[in-house]
């Protein structure tokens, strides 16, 4: 059945394309192929990790310490007020799963106050957020509990206990030289909390232990309590490693108030909600009063938002990069390919096989390329690479790393890839295909 | 006799200005339709560029070469390409055949340039093949075959589409005794079926095949023989 010219030009281009891979030397086609898997994985590894390690970032931050939603206090506030009505709502809402109250006092945790005779000598403190919480609730919501690197969580109803989180300690911290963080601190080791007084603190004078010494080691008139450390808590998110940690009911008697003077909500929804949906309700509630209500994403701290924004920058840069040798890399493959063709392509031009034809088995070849080693480098990413960093996260200093690479940003690379591949292998093509076929034929 | 080529004062030259060298000095020749004719020539006459020139791989500096009445000059190159696909065949010194291919499909390429889709291709290709010696030959590759059957497959290649004419590079120059003449062979062969033929060659004993001659020397024609 005779064929229209345009068929004839692809059936001539895919002879010609297929045979030349066929035939061509399996060590120059395994290492194109391994060049074209190198740039794709560099294409979509780096951008992958920098955007792996920012979204361990905010998952870290989102499932240990915000929740889906965070209700914090107003700017400017010590408390959120009205967080009795803002606790009813949370209670009886069908799409929350559970939530955690906060109290959050800023105090200055003390270890060697029993040993510090000479008050020249050097005090081994800590300025630092010390939080009353609800051991379960807490746990249920950040999973606290699995954040106590040594020594055990605290359980509710229990008096007299810490966790410190290990930003405050020497031997946990890297940033000890910036600050005078706590020495010498292990599980059964006495601290002392206190903080100077204020609203809060005239509260706690006037509440249910206030008034002095009552035995159960808080000392009503410093504002000061004496606590045994009962873990330390380690976290790759610094609101949490930064913080002290103490049962609700030893909060109440450190500082009092606690019932009606919350510092921070973070609530976990049930699975499928949406946590825009539920803050706007929140907010329409009218409790964006009282408390700042913020969606886990809005309540990224800035600093991180910016440090995301980078390394998206820096993922694409590398990105562009990868293309660009990948672009130089297939135009130089297959130039030299077609430079050692020159005679063949100008024989072929000679006995009337079209230009177009030959561009386009170039094109072909190419594409085949790109095609092979983005289907490998697929394979590799999603059979071996992302299972692998999900069960091994590459531990940065910020977050637990992972790759984070989606099937359609990947597909969408691999398209890129393809696409520049294919004018990479066309311009050689054409520069060669241009030339005078006699020159071609005679090498001139 | 019907003229299938006509060239009218044909210049080549290369280089430019002072270093202008003519190579071709204003030839000018017919030839017929079932003519064999031979150019012959001392290195450096000039007749692989009229050779070029006639065959449309190359333009000249100046005058006018008409293949079955058409004027080539006014074609672009991928006209000219087709030309050369649809009416003329083209049997070169080194075979040029494409390595990666198989006897067969080197005959076929042309074909299905042409438009004939695979299977017919193949058909006519093992044909072509058949009636030059080459059966069982079909899927060997150029690297497989002795020179004369590269240069049998390269003819193949040529007349399996039917051309007009068909011109031929000195053919028999990379093969030994033997199978030069069973080369020559085939072209007389395909001369007494009616092809028209040009052939360039420096063998005199091959040049008396031919039923008109053209001895080249200094860019000219200086004698013909009938």
């Amino acid at each position: 059945m005779p064929q229209s010219t345009k068929q004839s030009i692809w059936h001539v281009a895919w002879k010609l394309a297929f045979r030349q891979i066929q035939r061509s030397s399996i060590w120059m086609n395994i290492l194109t192929i391994t060049i074209m898997v190198l740039t794709f994985l560099n294409l979509v590894l780096i951008t992958g990790i920098l955007t792996g390690l920012t979204e361990g970032i905010f998952n870290d931050n989102r499932s240990q310490y915000t929740g889906d939603v965070l209700i914090s206090t107003l700017t400017g506030e010590d408390v959120i007020e009205n967080a009795y009505a803002i606790q009813a709502t949370l209670e009886s809402h069908p799409d929350i799963e559970s939530y955690a109250v906060r109290y959050v006092k800023q105090s200055t945790v003390e270890a060697n106050y029993q040993t510090r005779w000479d008050f020249d000598a050097q005090e081994n403190s800590v300025s630092t957020e010390v939080v009353g919480i609800d051991p379960t609730a807490e746990t249920a919501v950040t999973n606290l509990a699995d954040s106590v690197a040594v020594g055990e969580y605290l359980r509710e109803g229990e008096s007299g206990y810490i966790l410190l989180g290990s930003d405050n300690l020497a031997e946990y911290t890297e940033f000890s030289d910036s600050f005078d963080p706590l020495k010498n601190i292990a599980p059964g080791t006495r601290v002392k909390v206190s903080y100077s007084a204020g609203a809060t603190a005239e509260n706690a004078a006037s509440g249910p232990h206030g008034g002095g010494d009552n035995g159960s080691g808080v000392d009503r008139s410093g504002v000061s309590a004496e606590f045994i450390v009962k873990g330390i808590v380690e976290s790759k998110v610094s609101q949490v490693a930064k913080r002290a940690y103490i049962t609700t009911d030893d909060w109440n008697r450190l500082v009092g108030g606690a019932v009606n003077g919350a510092n921070e909500f973070a609530i976990l929804l049930a699975s499928g909600v949406g946590e825009q949906a539920i803050a706007d309700e929140l907010r329409g509630y009218g409790f964006d009063t009282y408390a700042k209500i913020e969606t886990a994403e809005e309540a990224i701290p800035s600093v991180l938002d910016d440090l995301s924004k980078t390394f998206g920058l820096l993922g694409n840069a590398a990105g562009g990069v990868a293309v660009v040798v990948s672009a130089i890399t297939v135009f130089v493959v297959i130039y030299i390919n077609a430079l050692t063709r020159r005679k063949q392509i100008g024989i072929l031009k000679g006995i009337g096989i079209k230009g177009e034809a030959i561009k386009r088995a170039y094109i072909m070849q190419s594409l085949f390329y790109a095609i092979v080693g983005s289907v490998i480098g697929y394979v590799l990413i999603f059979f071996i690479f992302i299972p692998h960093f999900n069960a091994n996260p590459i531990d940065f200093p910020v977050s637990d790393g992972i790759l984070a690479a989606t099937f359609w940003g990947t597909t969408l690379r691999a398209f890129i890839l393809v696409s520049v591949t294919a004018i990479a292998g066309y311009i050689p093509a054409w520069l060669i295909v241009r030339q005078n076929t006699l020159d071609s034929i005679l090498g001139r | 006799m019907k003229p299938v080529i006509e060239i009218q004062n044909i210049i080549k030259s290369f280089g430019k200005d002072e270093l202008k060298v003519d190579v071709l000095k204003g030839i000018s020749l017919t030839i017929n339709k079932g003519d064999f004719v031979a150019l012959m020539g001392k290195s450096g006459a000039g007749k692989s560029t009229l050779f070029y020139q006639m065959s449309l791989l190359d333009r000249q500096t100046s005058g006018e070469v008409s293949i079955f009445g058409q004027h080539t000059d006014v074609l672009s190159e991928e006209e000219r390409v087709s030309f050369r696909l649809q009416h003329l065949g083209y049997i070169f010194q080194d075979y040029a055949l494409v390595p990666e291919f198989s006897a067969e499909e080197n005959v076929m390429l042309p074909l299905m340039m042409l438009g004939h889709d695979e299977p017919e291709a193949q058909v006519i290709a093992r044909k072509t093949l058949d009636r030059f010696g080459l059966e069982g030959k079909y899927t060997n590759r150029p690297n497989q075959l002795s020179g004369g059957q590269q240069q049998r497959v390269s003819i193949a290649r040529a007349v399996a589409k039917g051309p007009a004419l068909l011109f031929a590079d000195e053919p028999t120059a990379n093969l030994d005794g033997a199978s030069s003449d069973e080369v020559i062979e085939v072209l007389r062969t395909l001369n007494r079926e009616g092809q028209t033929i040009l052939m360039v060659t420096h063998e005199e004993d091959y040049a008396q095949y031919c039923n008109r001659v053209f001895w080249m020397e200094d860019g000219l024609i200086t004698k013909e023989r009938n």
